[in-house]
């Protein structure tokens, strides 16, 4: 079955991801568009992390259902992704990740997709994981808020850390399913990119 | 030139900001002691909520 799934594929591009491990730093609007992606496309070994439960407010935009609601975050999105596809290994944590726990929770994730909601979350996830995995690549979501400037989302590296987004909009412009899913979706081709490639084309 | 100095410098106040220096971040708690060898890639990076 697991071969019809990914029939479309890349040629050789999951047999690149076997085996890697992807961590995932938060299951809103990022973090559960990005996991998705990341199954659909091969990926086949995840570990999640968020410690919030769905809300109606949150189905403007991240990949939950109404049936969903009440349910914690990281064990429905782990329910939806073995719906996609049944033999993927996907690990679920309801915690806060914190400075604390961010290394036993993600030791061994190859990379991390950080997609935190705060700003301040985000800042300390970015420094505790560089200086604890200096190797391991760190990919972030900055700046998803808003209508259009399409051409304003890109992919910005530096060192091991890539920053996907427009690195400007601030949530009062309010979030916009089909924006947020790009700057998510972003996240995902870069861990892909890296997995396939071993680095991403250009500078976004 | 030490990274705070920099970001003085740059009139750069707000505090949620990734700082790297040549490639690799720079904790906020060694702004104020981290010297900034000549001729360093460094770039500041605004951080805004949103996930």
């Amino acid at each position: 079955m697991t071969e019809e799934l990914f029939l479309r594929n890349v040629p050789g591009s999951r047999e690149r991801m076997s085996g890697a491990v992807i961590g995932i730093a938060g299951c809103g609007g990022l973090g559960s568009n990005a996991a998705v992606s990341l199954i659909r496309a091969g990926v086949d070994r995840l570990i999640l992390a968020d410690h919030d439960r769905v809300e109606i407010s949150n189905l403007n935009r991240q990949a939950f259902f109404h049936s969903d609601v009440g349910a914690f975050k990281s064990v429905v999105l782990a329910e939806h992704l073995r719906g996609i596809n049944p033999e993927a290994e996907v690990i679920s944590h309801v915690e806060t990740v914190t400075k604390r726990n961010m290394s036993e929770l993600f030791s061994e994730a190859d990379i991390l997709i950080e997609a935190f909601d705060r700003a301040e979350q985000k800042q300390w996830l970015i420094n505790t994981w560089s200086k604890t995995f200096p190797d391991r690549p760190i990919v972030s979501g900055n700046g998803i808020a808003g209508i259009g400037r399409t051409g304003m989302l890109r992919v910005t590296k530096i060192g091991n850390i890539y920053f996907c987004g427009d690195m400007t909009s601030e949530m009062e412009e309010g979030l916009c399913a089909p924006r947020v899913a790009i700057v998510a979706n972003m996240q995902a081709h870069v861990v892909v990119e890296l997995l396939v490639k071993g680095s991403i084309d250009g500078n976004g | 030139m030490t990274v705070r100095d920099l970001l003085n410098r740059m009139d750069y106040d707000f505090t949620l900001l990734t700082v790297t220096v040549n490639g690799t971040v720079v904790h906020p708690d060694d702004f104020e002691d981290f010297e900034i060898p000549d001729e360093s890639d460094v770039r500041v990076i605004h951080l805004h909520h949103g996930g």
